[in-house]
């Protein structure tokens, strides 16, 4: 309940606070349309069912598409923390936050609220584009397709949390976050799967969740797979969400410390 | 009982960063030094010194952003080192920096945001938010963007802000700079019932002379990190002294007017004191003092 209360409120704040930038939310509406038309365009352009794609339906427009709405989730998370964390060191309002009954912990993950809430908007506007205008067909089974979004949802905030553990100590490394972004869009196989990747290259991949999730999501949404056929994928994402959760909680931990020994909590 | 604030040997070195592929070896300043001071229940303590004296070193580490390097300092009998959270929901904290709120949100939304995140539900903190407007007479500006507030008022914000939970310690840090005459008394009525009925702690650093002796029943005074004196509040005095045989320089230093030169102490001969001994030095000479009660001058 007070969790959810907590949620409410950064919700209600980010929500005024974003609110007041008008042309900001304008670019926004007209950036995810661009990347429909562009993605639909390459799909067209690609044509037929190539060999790649097979195993997720072989048409290219729905796999860019899911692709593009998790890699959503994931960029979130890996830079909403941070960036967060970095406007509350310059802005001032850090210091204020940290000094009340909300852990501080609490505090980095609860600021990314409206960031997955604009990415769940994102997707359902990707998804309802898709199907109603694009004719993308999806085949859903939502036994397999739950668990892959839980576990991926754990790995992508752990994930984000460490990130913004080091902004708090070392103060800038919003290029470190955006690099980790570029790297996993490549080697995550958002735009084309990994099996097009260089040999030597595959093994980076599988050592990035969002690789994991993707394969995951697209085989459970695009051909209908179950629990049992995605097997691989769900314990892969179950070993870094293991993994990575206690981690973060660590490293979070670490860093507040860190930076009360240092008393440069509000530095930037 | 144990007492409201306590610290023991309380020190805390600042170290200076390193350089790229260069730690620093620069010794540090040492903004607390050695401090023991206790603070009972119900106290209401004024916190003076000069500059760089230690004091918003002290509410820092009690309201648990910086952690001692040694000693020990508790607030109702918790550790700021080891369960900061607890002692978070103990105190509330009024930082004297007017950037810490959300510049795009009202005076209003921004307390309620600030009051959920310390605990309080939804409508709790609205009533609350609303009622400390009031009575620090920014109802009128409730709903206008904290961007549009002057300093006195994000002041005020400032100090309804650590009172939002009702805190048993308060931990306020300058709350009368930068006000006018009118809203520093809104303040101070503010403080006064509250501190009066006993049931609050508050440790106050404050230049400000009449704020010692309105609202405080003891002073202490930091010199380099350490406990100077610790004395009831006095009736704080202003010092109109004469002066001759400063350079230009000096006059400028200590801010002499003509011949004249005013000294704000606090009744303990402190400041006059440091006034005295730094014309001296310079090989100034002083021809007359004249006192007047500071307060009555406020």
């Amino acid at each position: 309940m007070r969790l959810l209360a907590l949620v409410v409120a950064f919700l209600r704040r980010d929500w005024i606070n974003e609110t007041s930038y008008r042309a900001m939310l304008l670019i926004e509406t007209l950036g995810v349309g661009s990347s429909l038309i562009l993605f639909y365009s390459i799909g067209r352009l690609v044509g037929g069912q190539p060999e790649p794609l097979r195993e997720y339906g072989g048409e290219y427009f729905p796999f860019a598409l899911v692709g593009l709405a998790v890699s959503g989730y994931f960029s979130i998370s890996l830079i909403s923390a941070s960036n967060r964390l970095r406007q509350a060191q310059t802005t001032g309002t850090l210091e204020a936050m940290f000094v009340t009954a909300t852990p501080p912990g609490w505090l980095l993950a609860l600021s990314t609220a409206w960031d997955y809430l604009l990415a769940t908007i994102r997707l359902a506007i990707f998804v309802g584009v898709g199907v109603l205008a694009m004719g993308v067909d999806f085949d859903f089974n939502v036994w397999a397709a739950l668990p892959v979004i839980v576990l991926s949802l754990v790995s992508f905030v752990a994930l984000g949390l460490i990130a913004a553990s080091c902004i708090l100590v070392v103060k800038r490394g919003d290029s470190i976050a955006i690099l980790g972004n570029i790297i996993t869009t490549v080697f995550g196989g958002v735009l084309f799967p990994i099996t097009l990747l260089p040999e030597w290259a595959r093994p980076i991949s599988y050592l990035i969740p969002l690789s994991w999730a993707l394969d995951g999501l697209r085989r459970a949404t695009l051909v209908g797979a179950g629990p049992r056929d995605i097997s691989g994928s769900l314990l892969a994402l179950a070993i870094s969400a293991l993994v990575l959760a206690p981690l973060a909680w660590l490293s979070i931990r670490w860093a507040t410390e860190r930076v009360r020994r240092d008393g440069s909590l509000g530095h930037y | 009982m144990t007492p409201a604030i306590e610290t023991h040997q309380l020190t805390r070195v600042f170290r200076e960063p390193g350089r790229l592929f260069r730690r620093s070896t620069a010794p540090g300043t040492v903004a607390l030094d050695d401090l023991s001071i206790a603070i009972e229940r119900g106290e209401c303590v004024a916190l003076v010194g000069p500059n760089g004296a230690g004091k918003s070193t002290l509410l820092r580490v009690l309201s648990t952003v910086v952690l001692p390097t040694s000693g020990v300092a508790r607030v109702l009998g918790t550790d700021v080192a080891s369960d900061p959270v607890a002692v978070r929901r103990k105190v509330g904290v009024m930082t004297g920096d007017d950037r810490s709120f959300f510049w795009r949100l009202t005076g209003l939304e921004n307390l309620v945001f600030f009051a959920e995140i310390q605990g309080l539900s939804t409508r709790e903190a609205r009533h609350r938010s609303a009622e400390l407007l009031d009575a620090l007479g920014l109802a009128a500006a409730a709903d206008r963007r904290f961007s549009g507030y002057s300093t006195g008022m994000r002041q005020r914000l400032g100090l309804a802000r650590a009172m939002l939970h009702c805190p048993p310690v308060l931990l306020l840090d300058e709350p009368t700079a930068n006000l006018d005459l009118e809203h520093r008394s809104q303040v101070l009525d503010l403080l006064r019932p509250l501190l009066a009925e006993g049931g609050t702690t508050a440790l106050i650093a404050s230049h400000d002379a009449g704020l010692a002796v309105t609202v405080a029943n003891r002073v202490i005074r930091l010199e380099h990190g350490r406990l100077a004196t610790t004395s009831e509040p006095r009736e704080p005095q202003r010092y109109l002294l004469r002066v001759r045989g400063l350079t230009a320089e000096q006059s400028a230093a200590l801010a002499v007017s003509g011949d004249t030169l005013e000294v704000d102490d606090l009744g303990d001969g402190h400041a006059l004191a440091a006034t005295v001994a730094s014309i001296v030095s310079g090989g100034g000479e002083i021809v007359g003092v004249e006192s007047v009660a500071a307060r009555t001058l406020r």
